[in-house]
């Protein structure tokens, strides 16, 4: 049977609905747990039950009985006193900050409504306060007052003084929220209790894990509305709705994923996997490899294979080759020990010093709010597991184990190159299944400055005009320079003023790092109030190419340098000692501050003439050539520009350095800080690259994709030290690499893994 | 004068006591609950009786109350033709006046009241009245005791003004028997037992806030 009803429920506060169009019932004996963020509506929910709001719309149906008894001209009529108060004693309400009468001892908190409302004796009362007050376990304080009670025990006799008025629902409001952290638990226990007496009851709250277990069923609301409801295994561990999980993580940092240990035995490629666990109990941030390195030189020391280390933590590891494959060529295999550490908000992991358990999500393998660390901990494991193995046959194997990959790439740059043996190099740091890349970029990066010095705007007739561009896409120079969706704030800033010939730039800032495409761009310049219909043009223009979700703002000031101005100038002089006036005056100062004109025309101009996105595909539409203007700032005595170029061609490359040598030339721009990464050409023909697409197609029947990309691999710096090696990329399948979403897939493992094998074996 | 004159003068002050006393319990016992009344009117959702007890309010706190015993008194005279008895215009006057003063403080007593113990009595059953006079006024008695005490004081020496229409109490004996005297030890002696009463009655509120202090 229902005890309750809610149907259609909507209630305003001024205008703000905070509950919208909500319905759900409760049976008798059941729990139900209501969850949500702040302001979600579920405590108002709570109080529309308990009569202590009027709701607007929709009627509350308690035991039978109607708490809106009619609509007359679309206004609800609320049912009669009497049915009203019949309606209160079935429900009873549990508050946040437990609203006990002060005044009153303990048992008469109880007593009080028993009887002036139960009309009961004095004698019935008592006995029944001590009922109820045995059950809470506060009989020795039935006689202290409320003010010397702890929030547990106030609570508890909240509770106590709803039971003892036995309503046919309970109401808890946060009923915890308010408690000291070593608090809580008392008053959860007494909850749990009640909750197995099958009493019916409906608590807010925010501990999950409480809810979990006390409640039946579970709703979760959000936005006034419900966005999700079923049993608490349902909602808390297998949330549907993107709110509900959202809520879970960010809220109460509770993990929602039906996440279970992952299991070894069960699993293939089983080798694999037990080396990847291995390493993921050690601590392997990026810079902080010794513990890793201790372990490879351990793991080759234990198994008798020669081995070398450097101080960058570099590991090189050898096994020699099986019967009969004596005289093949050396094969070697490299992966980074490095990670990147992110982890969830809230998270207590400690990158330094905590092992990263293994989970098992479906297909994947993934950590608990952290990065999993498969990029590249996969790539070692396997290496791991092919030195480990005896039933590989194959040559001479040869695995190299670089650091600091994520961050300065020192252990690949720094490597002795005389150690390295092999001149096929497989690297197993490629995070797609299928692909293989064969070419990197190599990528130049500078910071550039024009010398500047500002100026006091003499004119008087200009405006101030503030040109804001935000919420670009952005993203990483060298994966995703190819989406011309993304756009260039900066550069399109400066096409809007490019044309423009009485101008004088203020200020101007965009952009974050070098390898990074700029988010946002701020630009703030005088020029003459009639250009504002063209460059407002040219605005309107971009936002139609750029859509509605990035955000381009260009506002004229109210600040005018007229006549008016210079006045004040002169009166604030006179008033100089007031503090104000002289801020005042400062600010106008500050405001007249301007790049001159020539230095303006400079900043223009080399934005401008920079070739800024993808500039050269190949015949298989892969960018070759790409150059990104990562990023543009005032300094004090300059402005500095930051700016890159990724070219898997050297050709293509050096013509447009020399054509930016040019315009830095014209410009009277200062180089300040330059870097170069080395990439690798693409050579479809070698014999890595075609052995290892032969094998592929042999296995799965497939052709293997060769992969031109922007990005910048180790293997760059190891080409460049030794000419004739031959270099891929190779793994299998990882998603959201670089986040706590971190996962890898258990089937592409192990269809890696085969693939490896077979590699090793021909 | 001298110590014989002194003690007949005493004894005839201490007889004026009697009606000074009479006046200020006549006007605690009935301003309190008219006091109580308008605070709760005050409040009332009804705005034309919120604003009836402000004008109420503004014009008892506005005006003399030495002006408002005139009136109280002289009024239905002049209307009506109608004269009654002086002592009862003066507890009339007293019980308006004071009522004002003290709805003022019950007003404020109630609101510092968190709405909690009315939603939480409403939820347990109580209906309005019980509310009110369980739950709200036992809590707001402690907290209005000391501007209560104040106030009680300033009551217990306002009865003096009794002697403007008339009505002997103590201190227009002590006028009395200074004019006839020619001495001010009369009115210095009028002062002495004021400052008795006022004392005894600090030592009664004293002891209501002790006894109320059993909970925080």
């Amino acid at each position: 049977m229902n005890v309750l009803e809610v149907k259609n429920l909507s209630k305003k506060f001024e205008n703000i609905e905070v509950i919208k169009d909500v319905s759900f019932s409760v049976k008798e004996g059941e729990t139900l747990v209501i969850l949500g963020p702040s302001g979600s509506g579920k405590s108002t929910l709570l109080r529309c039950i308990n009569n202590l709001e009027k709701i607007d719309s929709g009627n509350i149906i308690i035991n039978e009985k109607e708490m809106i008894k009619e609509y007359k001209n679309n206004k609800l009529v609320y049912n009669d006193k009497e049915i009203l108060n019949k309606i209160n004693l079935d429900t009873g309400m549990v508050f946040q900050d437990f609203n006990l009468f002060p005044h009153l001892s303990v048992k008469e908190n109880i007593t009080i409504s028993l009887i002036n409302v139960l009309k009961m004796s004095k004698e019935e009362a008592n006995k029944k306060a001590d009922e109820v007050l045995e059950k809470m376990d506060l009989k020795e304080k039935e006689n202290s007052y409320p003010c010397d009670l702890s929030g547990g025990q106030k609570q508890r006799v909240s509770i106590a003084r709803v039971l003892a008025i036995n309503p046919k629902i309970i109401c808890m409001d946060e009923p915890t929220s308010a408690l000291d952290p070593e608090l809580v638990g008392e008053v959860l226990k007494t909850i749990k209790q009640l909750s197995k007496e099958n009493r019916t009851m409906i608590i807010v709250t925010h501990e999950i894990k409480f809810a979990e277990e006390v409640a039946d069923r579970v709703i979760f609301m959000d936005g006034g509305i419900i966005v999700e409801e079923g049993k608490p295994e349902e909602v808390i561990k297998r949330p549907q709705k993107p709110r509900t999980k959202e809520f879970l993580k960010r809220y109460i940092n509770f993990e929602v994923n039906d996440l279970k240990e992952l299991d070894i035995e069960e699993n293939e490629p089983r080798e694999v996997i037990e080396f990847f666990k291995e390493i993921s109990d050690i601590p392997r941030e990026s810079g902080n490899e010794e513990r890793i390195r201790d372990y490879l030189v351990n793991f080759a020391k234990e198994r008798n294979l020669e081995y070398y280390t450097d101080k960058y933590f570099n590991v090189i590891i050898r096994k020699e080759a099986s019967e009969g494959f004596e005289n093949e060529e050396i094969l070697g295999f490299q992966a980074h020990t490095d990670m990147i550490c992110e982890k969830i908000e809230g998270s207590t992991h400690d990158f330094s010093k905590d092992p990263i358990k293994l989970y098992q999500d479906g297909d994947f393998i993934t950590a608990n709010g952290t990065t999993l660390g498969a990029d590249n901990g996969i790539g070692v494991a396997y290496m791991l597991a092919i030195l480990d193995s005896n039933k590989i046959k194959g040559p001479k194997i040869e695995c190299i184990f670089t650091t600091q990959e994520e961050t300065t790439m020192i252990g690949a740059k720094e490597i002795d190159e005389s150690q390295i043996k092999c001149r096929k190099m497989i690297s197993l740091d490629n995070g797609k299944q299928g692909k293989m890349v064969i070419s990197s970029a190599n990528c130049m990066e500078w910071f550039g400055e024009i010398k500047t010095e500002k100026i006091d705007l003499l004119e008087n007739d200009l405006t101030l005009f503030e040109l804001t561009y935000s919420n670009f896409i952005g993203g990483h120079s060298g994966g995703n320079i190819g989406d011309i969706k993304r756009g260039n704030p900066i550069k399109l800033g400066i096409e809007v003023i490019e044309n423009i010939d009485e101008i004088y730039i203020q200020s101007l800032e965009g952009g974050s790092r070098v390898n990074v495409i700029p988010r946002d761009f701020k630009i703030c310049f005088w020029a003459r109030e009639n250009e504002y219909g063209k460059m407002k043009e040219k605005v309107n223009k971009q936002i139609r190419f750029y859509g509605e979700d990035v955000n381009i703002k260009l506002n004229r000031s109210d600040i005018k340098l007229g006549r008016e101005n210079n006045e004040k100038d002169i009166e604030n002089e006179l008033y100089e000692n007031n503090d104000i006036n002289i801020k005042e005056n400062n600010k106008q100062k500050e405001i007249r501050k301007v790049y001159s004109k020539n230095i303006t025309k400079k900043i223009i101009n080399f934005v401008n003439s920079f070739v800024n996105g993808a500039i050269e595909y190949d015949d298989n539409n892969n960018v070759v050539l790409s150059a990104n203007f990562a990023a543009a700032k005032c300094l004090e005595n300059s402005v500095r520009f930051e700016y890159s170029l990724r070219a898997n061609n050297l050709k293509l490359r050096d013509k447009y350095l020399e054509n930016l040598r040019k315009i830095e030339k014209e410009n009277d721009i200062k180089i300040s800080w330059e870097q170069e990464l080395k990439g690798i050409e693409p050579d479809f023909e070698n014999e890595l690259v075609k052995k290892c697409s032969i094998i592929y197609k042999e296995i799965f029947d497939e052709e293997m994709e060769l992969k031109i990309s922007q990005g910048v691999v180790e293997g760059g710096f190891f080409k460049y030290k030794i000419e004739d090696l031959e270099y891929v990329c190779i793994g299998p399948n990882t998603f959201d690499v670089h986040s706590p979403k971190e996962r890898v897939s258990i089937k592409s493992m192990q269809v890696t893994w085969e693939y490896i094998k077979k590699i090793i074996f021909s | 004068m001298n110590l014989e004159q002194t003690i007949n003068v005493a004894k005839i002050l201490f007889s004026g006591i009697g009606v000074s006393l009479q006046i200020f319990v006549l006007t605690f016992i009935f301003s309190i609950p008219l006091g109580i009344i308008v605070a709760v009117l005050r409040n009332s959702k009804c705005k034309i009786i919120s604003y009836l007890m402000k004008g109420y309010i503004l014009l008892i706190r506005g005006t003399p109350i030495m002006l408002q015993i005139i009136v109280v008194y002289f009024c239905p005279y002049y209307m009506f033709r109608v004269s009654y008895d002086r002592f009862a215009a003066i507890i009339i006057a007293f019980v308006i006046n004071y009522a004002a003063y003290f709805s003022e403080i019950f007003r404020s007593g109630i609101n510092s009241i968190p709405d909690g113990q009315k939603e939480a009595a409403y939820t347990l059953g109580f209906n309005k009245v019980q509310t009110f006079f369980l739950i709200i006024l036992p809590q707001v008695v402690k907290i209005i005791l000391p501007s209560m005490s104040n106030e009680v004081i300033s009551l217990l020496k306002t009865t003096s003004l009794a002697q403007i229409i008339g009505v002997t109490e103590m201190f227009a004996l002590a006028q009395k028997q200074a004019s006839y005297n020619f001495s001010i030890i009369p009115l210095v002696l009028a002062g002495g037992y004021y400052l008795i009463l006022v004392f005894f009655v600090s030592i009664l509120f004293n002891k209501a806030e002790k006894k109320l202090e059993y909970y925080s």
